[in-house]
């Protein structure tokens, strides 16, 4: 390496240690320094010279940080846009298949509340509604609405620019310095709300009474083209700038990895607690809770070592591959016969609520007592 | 040696303006802006990136990696958004230049 390589090289490495800087900063400074030595050279100077007033033309470390503190996430940041990701986007998503689950309802029940056979005028309509009496009609609407919907939040999440998830993700910021009370609010509407929404769903999923096993089954497809949708968007933001650099980056993979860990341990629960014969509450709870402190020691470690930072390109990479194989793994139930288990089926449910239930908690007292358990008091400056 | 707030409220229109007549990277921009300045605005050249970078972000500029004569070097671009941007702050510059003009006008009229 020559001395020029060597400087630049520890001029890039004190600059990094700030965690500030993303790769794709480090390598426009050091092209810009390059460039200029090159220009200073020209004029008479010598590399060293050359190095050192290209260097103090560019400003100290410590400004350099500053300015672009404005413009980057600093590690806090980036774990609550991991957060709200997966608050915003799970509940926007709840919110539709809510939607076409009622409206499947409205449809599947038009012929037999409006009964105006007498009327001639109805007589063709309700000829041609009847035929989505039928189930499997009624399950064909809720999958294209649902998808279409979904694909539309999607597109809206995803916008990097004016993305109305930035500017709640911005209020929420914001919350963390208000007062208690509003806090307070804040904190129950982000735990009790999702949970609130997912018995109402179980509840109008009950009253359409079509095959639920066929229909689970498409929601939890649904769920896999929605994943591997949102892991491509990554991949190919990815492959353009090696790490996450916009809010809605953060906000997709908060979802991404969040919404895959709520499918995964009931999964792996589930089907843990059948293989050693033990499917009761006692087993599951405490496979629950060893899984739950594993993922929180994991978190941890991850964010005490530093290691987002200084190797965020390869973090992100994995994240991405694992998350695409447990989508694709995930949803042991998709292929099974639900007539013969639905013991399994319900106490199932009940354990994903509660999965659900818990992480969000967790989250939301991470996110509004400021990472105090990840980060320590000590880094609370940033 | 020109106000730090000046320079700081002129860079904005001054990227978007060199950015309107062609491509260009990082470096290049700020010597563009000494050679027209004659010298006379002088940016710490790391506060540059950042604001590259924002208006990147909001979708004013387009940027992109590119490889010429072996060199690899981020080059941005304008976009009909920084265009359109670019139309305001100038109209915005040019009140104000307006209003100067005529209030010292009037003073070298009194005098």
């Amino acid at each position: 390496m020559s001395s020029l390589e060597k400087k630049l090289s520890n001029f890039k490495k004190e600059l990094s240690s700030r965690n500030i800087l993303t790769e794709d900063d480090l390598s426009e400074l050091e092209s810009h320094i390059i460039d200029k030595v090159d220009d200073l050279k020209q004029t008479g100077l010598n590399e060293n010279d050359a190095f050192d007033e290209a260097i103090n033309d560019l400003g100290s470390i410590n400004e350099i940080a500053a300015e672009y503190s404005k413009v980057n996430f600093s590690p806090k940041m980036k774990f609550t846009l991991l957060c709200f990701g997966y608050f915003a986007i799970n509940f926007m998503m709840s919110i539709i298949y809510l939607i076409t689950i009622h409206f499947s309802y409205c449809i599947k029940n038009i012929p037999t509340i409006y009964d105006y056979k007498h009327i001639p005028v109805f007589t063709p309509i309700l000829e041609l509604l009847s035929q989505y009496n039928h189930s499997n009609y009624a399950n064909l609407f809720i999958f294209i609405i649902n998808t279409t919907l979904m694909l539309l939040l999607l597109y809206f999440a995803a916008k990097n620019n004016n993305n109305i998830l930035s500017v709640l993700a911005n209020k929420l910021l914001s919350i963390q310095s208000s007062k208690v009370f509003i806090k307070l609010i804040a904190f129950l509407l982000i735990v009790l709300t999702p949970i609130l929404l997912e018995i109402l769903t179980s509840f109008m999923f009950g009253q359409i009474s079509i095959n639920m096993a066929f229909t689970a089954t498409q929601h939890n497809f649904n769920c896999l083209l929605m994943n591997i949708t949102l892991i491509f968007l990554l991949i190919s933001r990815y492959m353009k700038s090696k790490t996450p650099e916009s809010s809605s980056s953060y906000m997709i993979l908060g979802y991404l990895i969040t919404a895959i860990a709520a499918s995964l341990i009931p999964a792996l629960v589930t089907n843990i607690s059948i293989a050693i014969g033990q499917f009761n509450v006692a087993c599951i709870s405490i496979l629950c809770i060893i899984l739950f402190v594993i993922t929180c020691s994991l978190i941890k470690i991850v964010s005490k070592k530093g290691l987002l930072e200084r190797k965020p390109s390869i973090i992100y990479a994995s994240l991405l591959v694992v998350c695409f194989i447990c989508s694709v793994c995930i949803s042991p139930f998709a292929s099974s016969d639900y007539t013969t288990i639905n013991d399994v089926m319900l106490k199932y449910s009940y354990m994903t609520y509660a999965v659900h239930f818990c992480i969000n908690l967790l989250a939301a007292l991470s996110l509004f007592s400021d990472y105090k358990f990840f980060f320590g008091r000590k880094r609370s400056i940033e | 040696m020109i106000n730090k707030e000046l320079v700081a409220a002129s860079s904005r229109p001054l990227i978007l303006s060199l950015l309107s007549k062609k491509e260009s990277y990082g470096y290049e921009i700020i010597k563009n802006i000494q050679e027209i300045s004659d010298n006379k605005i002088v940016w710490k050249e790391g506060m540059l990136y950042p604001i590259l970078k924002k208006l990147c972000e909001n979708g004013y500029i387009e940027c992109e990696w590119k490889e010429i004569d072996g060199r690899k070097r981020k080059y941005y671009k304008i976009t009909k958004d920084g265009l359109k941007l670019l139309e305001s702050e100038k109209e915005q510059w040019n009140v104000v230049n307006k209003t100067f003009n005529n209030v010292w006008s009037d003073i070298l009229c009194l005098v």
